[in-house]
């Protein structure tokens, strides 16, 4: 494992349970700014569990290891604080929230972030003409800003909103956790244009999914496998094109060999 | 010695001392009417707490707060004028009440229609011309079943009657606001008001209860006990919102009371920010076929705060429709209560009646109680009724901060998305963003004072 201080991202040695079961079994992982890292595995493999241990949500207890996030250590952060710098996390099964316009959960969240950059706050008018732009290259329709968080939205338009606010908050550290699972080619593609119109060299992602076809499209640096727990391979690109036409029995077998 | 009987005999000293005192300068049929009120209200007393309408609420510590009342000319705080009015509300009538007391130099008359007609203050207790008020006031509720409001027409003394002819639109919201400022010592007040509705006219009515702006009174007690009376005609089309904001040490009995002809159409919002007792009770007669009425309710309390929402819908006749939501959000050791009755006659063919009670708890110690009383007579009809207790959706807040939004504002947001159904059916954008604010400064703690201009 490498101690790299040039990584935003450090994690090292963590294990982390959900609902009292282990789940993550000392997981390292490097992520340089600017670099784009996928991560595969089975269902049920700990690839959420990993997102809701970086984002810091309470069902994911980490029992041992730590993370470095621009140095500092992660697990002291909030995760609003986490947000405000600069971490995002597009959810697997993002949540429907009655009541609130999206338009409204993204100013207050922009300007949240603003605020601890110490930036002015952004008046409605200047928040919607950005909101609106970003939506376009979403080809999204500006009335979706007025709909409540995700609420009666499809599959896709839920995958598609979660890039919209990725495009809006623009982190520094952006994990998409299966945002092309249930996508038509299309929407794949479309999901595909936002995440590299973000692209940049002090931007970094970690791409979470379940196929292959999602990464001809945003080309990864790395690509990792997690099983059983862990990292139980890296490679290039050509490792997913390679589980993709193997499967992952073959490396639970030689972990568990 | 009950309770009740103590208190009743502590009020006739003060009755006799108002009608000699403040009380004095009325006509006849005024004196007549109070004394016939404090006759019925003695027959009653305050309402034990085995009444069955009183279930929940403890009337001992309101009936320790019967303070005496005592209108009278009460010094305007300088920081009053600038005090921005309910609902952000500049334009339009305006009608202010100090400590139970029409105050002019706040009030604003302009704005009404021709023909429309408001007695208020002196005219409503002296001049002849008005003694036809001797037959409407009281037409609607019924004081020998209501001791409060046998009490409030036993102190009648100031509020106002406001008459829409029959076609008329009134086109901005008529609002009153009666206020309480430090007079040096706690007081009571029981203010009054008639609202008739002429045959398809059209008005919105805002009824706000508050506190002073500097908020000096917050500490001592005060205890309104107001009765308002809504008198439907056919066709008339009403939207009422009434605001209980007057603070945590504060006592409130409130009784709304309307009577509904063919065809028309009552819209009320009460929201309740907060009170030690707040009694929340509205009667709703549906007396002529078509008539429609729609009652929403938001409460949020903290503290030790309690509000009782007592809810009667009496379905005369047939084809009438009544719809009732209330949505209480309780932190704290707060506790609101709502009983919805609804009387379905027996001829009462064709009746839609529904009522949901929903409660967003926000702390372990709060406690919300629901009680529905369907009583049907009739056998075509369609009632439903439905409640639900919950609390903030913990997958929802994790979303929101993990967008950057802080722990506060995230609840803040999720506990406005909740009472949205209830402000949005304010239907008016501005009136809308009114209540939205108060709910907002209520949430951050600053409900005993109003927004400074
Ligand atoms: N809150 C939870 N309570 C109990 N078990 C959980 C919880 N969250 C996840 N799990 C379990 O943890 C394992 C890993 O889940 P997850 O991280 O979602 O996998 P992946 O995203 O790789 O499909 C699964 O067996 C899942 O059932
Ligand atoms: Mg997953």
């Amino acid at each position: 494992m490498s101690n790299d201080t040039n990584s935003l991202l450090s994690v090292r040695g963590v294990h982390a349970a959900a609902g009292g079961k282990p789940i993550l079994k000392g997981l390292d992982l490097e992520v340089k700014p600017g670099e784009v890292h996928a991560i595969m595995g089975p269902n049920g493999s700990g690839k959420s569990t990993l997102a809701r241990v970086l984002t810091g949500h309470e069902s994911a207890e980490v029992t041992a290891g730590e993370v470095l996030y621009k140095g500092q250590d992660l697990f002291e952060l909030a995760p609003e604080e986490r947000a405000r710098e600069g971490m995002f996390l597009a959810f697997q099964y993002p949540v429907e929230i009655p009541g609130i316009a999206n338009s409204t959960l993204l100013r207050e969240g922009l300007n949240a972030i603003r605020d601890h950059r110490g930036e002015s706050e952004l008046d409605a008018i200047d928040f919607l003409q950005i909101a609106r732009a970003k939506a376009d290259i979403l080809e999204m329709d500006h009335a979706m800003l007025s709909r409540a968080v995700n609420y009666g939205f499809s599959g896709g338009e839920k995958k598609r909103n979660e890039v919209l606010q990725m495009l809006v908050l623009e982190p520094t550290l952006a994990i998409l956790d299966e945002t092309d699972s249930g996508l038509d080619i299309d929407a794949l593609k479309i999901v595909a244009k936002g995440v590299n119109a973000l692209r940049a060299e002090n931007r970094s992602f970690i791409v979470i999914t379940h196929y292959q076809r999602l990464l001809d499209y945003i080309v990864p640096d790395v690509v990792h496998v997690l099983a059983d727990g862990r990292i139980a391979k890296s490679g290039d690109k050509d490792l997913a094109l390679e589980l993709e036409a193997k499967g992952y029995a073959w490396l639970e077998e030689g972990a568990n060999a | 010695m009950s309770v009740a009987t103590v208190q009743a005999t502590a009020f006739e000293a003060d009755f006799e001392r108002f009608e000699r005192g403040a009380g004095a300068s009325a006509p006849d049929w005024l004196h007549a009417f109070r004394r016939d009120a404090m006759e019925k209200f003695r027959a009653q007393g305050i309402p034990g707490p085995k009444h069955e309408d009183w279930l929940y609420t403890r009337t001992a510590p309101l009936a320790r707060n019967l303070l005496p009342f005592a209108p009278r000319a009460a010094q305007i705080p300088g920081s009053l004028a600038a005090h921005r009015f309910a609902l952000g509300l500049e334009a339009g009538p305006r009608l202010v009440f100090l400590n139970g007391r029409f105050e002019p130099s706040l009030s604003n008359g302009e704005g009404l229609p021709e023909g429309v007609t408001l007695v208020h203050g002196a005219a409503m207790r002296g001049e002849e011309e008005h003694a036809h008020l001797r037959a409407e006031l009281g037409q609607v509720v019924d004081i020998a079943r209501h001791p409060f409001a046998a009490l409030n027409s036993a102190f009648l003394y100031d509020g106002f009657v406001l008459h829409v002819p029959p076609g008329v639109v009134v086109e901005q919201p008529v609002q009153t606001l009666f206020l309480h400022t430090p007079v040096g010592e706690a007081v009571s007040v029981h203010p009054r008001l008639l609202l008739v509705a002429g045959a398809n006219s059209q008005v919105t009515f805002i009824e706000h209860y508050g506190i002073d702006c500097i908020g000096a009174l917050a500490g001592a007690p005060c205890f309104t006990n107001a009765v308002t009376e809504y008198v439907l005609e056919a066709g008339a089309n009403v939207r009422t919102i009434r605001i209980q904001r007057e603070g945590t040490n504060t006592f409130h009995v409130g009784m709304t009371a309307a009577k509904q002809a063919r065809d028309s159409r009552l819209d009320h919002i009460s929201l309740s920010l907060g009170g030690a007792i707040d009694r929340n009770e509205i009667h709703v007669s549906l007396d002529e076929p078509g008539a429609e009425c729609n009652l929403h309710g938001l409460y949020v309390l903290g503290h030790e705060e309690h509000v009782d929402n007592h809810t009667v819908i009496r379905h005369q006749v047939p084809h009438c429709k009544s719809t009732q939501l209330f949505k209480g959000v309780l932190g704290g050791k707060s506790n609101g209560a709502f009983t919805g009755r609804v009387v379905v006659a027996q001829d009462a063919q064709k009746t839609i009646a529904e009522q949901a009670n929903h409660n967003l708890l926000l702390s372990d110690h709060a406690v919300t109680e629901t009680r529905p009383q369907l009583e049907i007579y009739a056998d075509d009809v369609q009632c439903a009724h439905g409640a639900t207790i919950g609390r903030l959706d913990e997958e929802a807040l994790y979303y929101l901060r993990s967008r950057g939004v802080g722990p506060r504002s995230a609840r803040n947001l999720l506990v406005h998305a909740f009472a949205s159904e209830i402000t949005e059916a304010a239907g008016d954008q501005q009136l809308i963003d009114g209540l939205e604010m108060l709910i907002a400064s209520r949430l951050e703690g600053r409900a005993n004072v109003p927004e400074e201009a």
